[in-house]
């Protein structure tokens, strides 16, 4: 949104999960411990956030793309080791709350309850960003920097101030993800380096600066990558390079990459 | 109470490419000043560094009463009351009209300040539903201008304004501009190519010449002299 392409959620991510390990332990959760984790998660993710955001990202958005990327995965590695030492290198589970282990029935089909918990979150997150983004002020300033950040000063907004906070809003959702996914998969400091493939392949497919395209292609990707899984189970893994190929061929924007932005300057 | 916007032995440059030397100017509030030159004289260049905007490194001071403005980051030259309407407009294309004009309305200015705006610029009251990207280039400017006089500013810097408008349009622009200084009490600085628009609205003109200040003067003094107008602006900005 901010023209920010950022590897650096990656590991953001990971500690997330981390200090779900840290604060759950080996136990069972209660779903109060559970909210708690996931709080805390968020805060310190989130402040971990704000510290990227000041000591490295801030002096890289006037530089090109490319700087930022490899900046932000300079992070990534320098987080990630960093989680290793004071995590351990050896994967750990997270258990889900009891009352959330079990299976819920929808249309005939079993489904684990967590599953369905995460959608429900996932969706209540989409809403609220969308909320966040077209009905308040705060989305208001960040869409007016998006366009144009010079023109957002001059009209007296603190760009600086709105992208920090922006940063550190994406940086605890990501730590809150982390510790939401824990209890699905093993949790080791270099646990976002496969999510971050396919969320970049979800970003690049929507478009960049795209938050419905995002939200279009991550639904795209998914049915495909089940659709292979179940048909054609050779390509499962490989569904979002194909689609990125294929994708860029056709509109090299994306599905809805700023296409109203250069259609109306 | 801010009077007096003054600039300094302002010199300009885009890196290494010099495009300002030591310009003075003086704007009082409640006065028109305008800023004649051809293309590439250095117009747009001066009013950038008026507001700090960082793609310009700049060399001498700009300061609102004695209190300069060079360190300080764009919005807060914002913040101090001066207010810019840029050549290419740059409406904020993803926001309505009317979230164009309060992005700008700083904390302390007025709540009435939207309903003066609309009388000044009346053809915006008609447009403040509509999105961004959908505004004509005259419904653009007058979009604009409106956007710069919600922080009610002291200093109002219009660059180009005429740029691409009608002649009918552009009549009306003039008449929305004359009023400004008097009703809103601030001073205005308009940078222009049409020769007619700024002697009839300026109470003072510069001409500028690649990069360089070099005539100062009265409007009168300017349209009474041809040779002037021929050696310093080009053909066809009569
Ligand atoms: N972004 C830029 N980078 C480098 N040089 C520039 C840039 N913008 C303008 N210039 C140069 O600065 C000089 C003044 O330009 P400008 O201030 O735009 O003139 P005007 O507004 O009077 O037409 C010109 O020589 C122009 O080529
Ligand atoms: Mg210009």
């Amino acid at each position: 949104m901010l023209g920010v392409l950022n590897f650096a959620h990656g590991s953001l991510f990971a500690v997330g999960a981390l200090v779900a390990t840290s604060v759950i332990g080996t136990v069972f959760p209660s779903i109060p411990v559970f909210i708690g984790a996931a709080l805390v998660g968020a805060v310190v993710v989130g402040v971990l956030g704000l510290v990227v955001e000041r000591t490295v990202v801030r002096r890289l958005y006037r530089g090109d793309h490319i700087t930022m990327l490899l900046a932000t995965f300079a992070i990534l590695l320098i987080v990630e080791g960093a989680s290793e030492l004071l995590w351990g290198d050896s994967p750990a589970t997270v258990n889900q709350p009891k009352v959330l282990s079990g299976n819920v029935h929808v249309l005939g089909a079993a489904l684990p309850a967590y599953s369905i918990l995460l959608v429900v979150i996932g969706a209540v997150f989409a809403v609220g960003l969308f909320l966040l983004l077209n009905r308040s002020r705060f989305g208001r300033d960040i869409k007016a920097i998006a366009q144009d950040q010079v023109m957002g000063e001059a009209v007296g907004l603190n760009t600086k101030r709105v992208m920090f906070l922006v940063f550190g809003l994406g940086s605890a959702l990501a730590g809150l993800a982390g510790v939401l996914i824990a209890p699905t998969v093993s949790v080791s400091a270099n646990l976002g380096d496969s999510y971050i493939l396919e969320s970049f392949a979800v970003v690049i497919i929507g478009g960049l600066g795209s938050i419905t395209g995002s939200l279009i292609s991550s639904i795209l990707v998914g049915v495909t990558e089940a659709l292979a899984v179940a048909y054609f189970p050779f390509l499962s893994g490989f569904t979002f390079y194909i689609l990125v190929a294929v994708v860029l061929l056709v509109r090299p924007r994306g599905l809805l990459g700023n296409a109203r932005i250069g259609a109306a300057a | 109470m801010t009077s007096t916007l003054t600039v300094t032995g302002l010199s300009a440059s885009y890196g290494l490419a010099s495009a300002l030397k030591s310009i003075d100017l003086r704007v009082e509030k409640g006065r028109c000043v305008g800023l004649l030159g051809r293309n590439g004289a250095g117009k747009t260049t001066l009013l950038k560094s008026i507001v700090a905007d960082p793609e310009i490194t700049v060399r001498g001071d700009v300061a609102i009463d004695g209190r300069s403005l060079r360190k300080l980051a764009t919005y807060k030259v914002a913040r101090l009351g001066v207010a810019w309407v840029p050549d290419t407009r740059r409406i904020f294309t993803r926001l309505t009209v009317a979230e164009n004009l309060d992005i700008a309305r700083r904390r302390g200015v007025a709540s009435d300040q939207l309903e003066r705006v609309l009388e000044a610029v009346p053809l915006v009251r008609g447009l403040l539903k509509r999105a961004g990207y959908e505004l004509s280039g005259g419904e653009q400017q007058a979009v604009t201008i409106a956007r710069a006089l919600m922080s009610a500013p002291d200093f109002l810097l219009l660059d180009e304004p005429t740029e691409g408008l009608s002649p009918l349009i552009v009549e009306q622009l003039q008449a929305s501009i004359a009023r400004l200084p008097e009703i809103f009490d601030l001073g205005v600085v308009v940078a222009e190519q049409n020769f007619r628009f700024v002697t009839d609205l300026a109470d003072e003109v510069h001409v500028l010449e690649t990069g360089e200040m070099v005539w100062s003067g009265t409007p009168e003094l300017l349209v009474s002299d041809p040779d002037l107008v021929d050696r310093h602006l080009s053909v066809g900005e009569k």
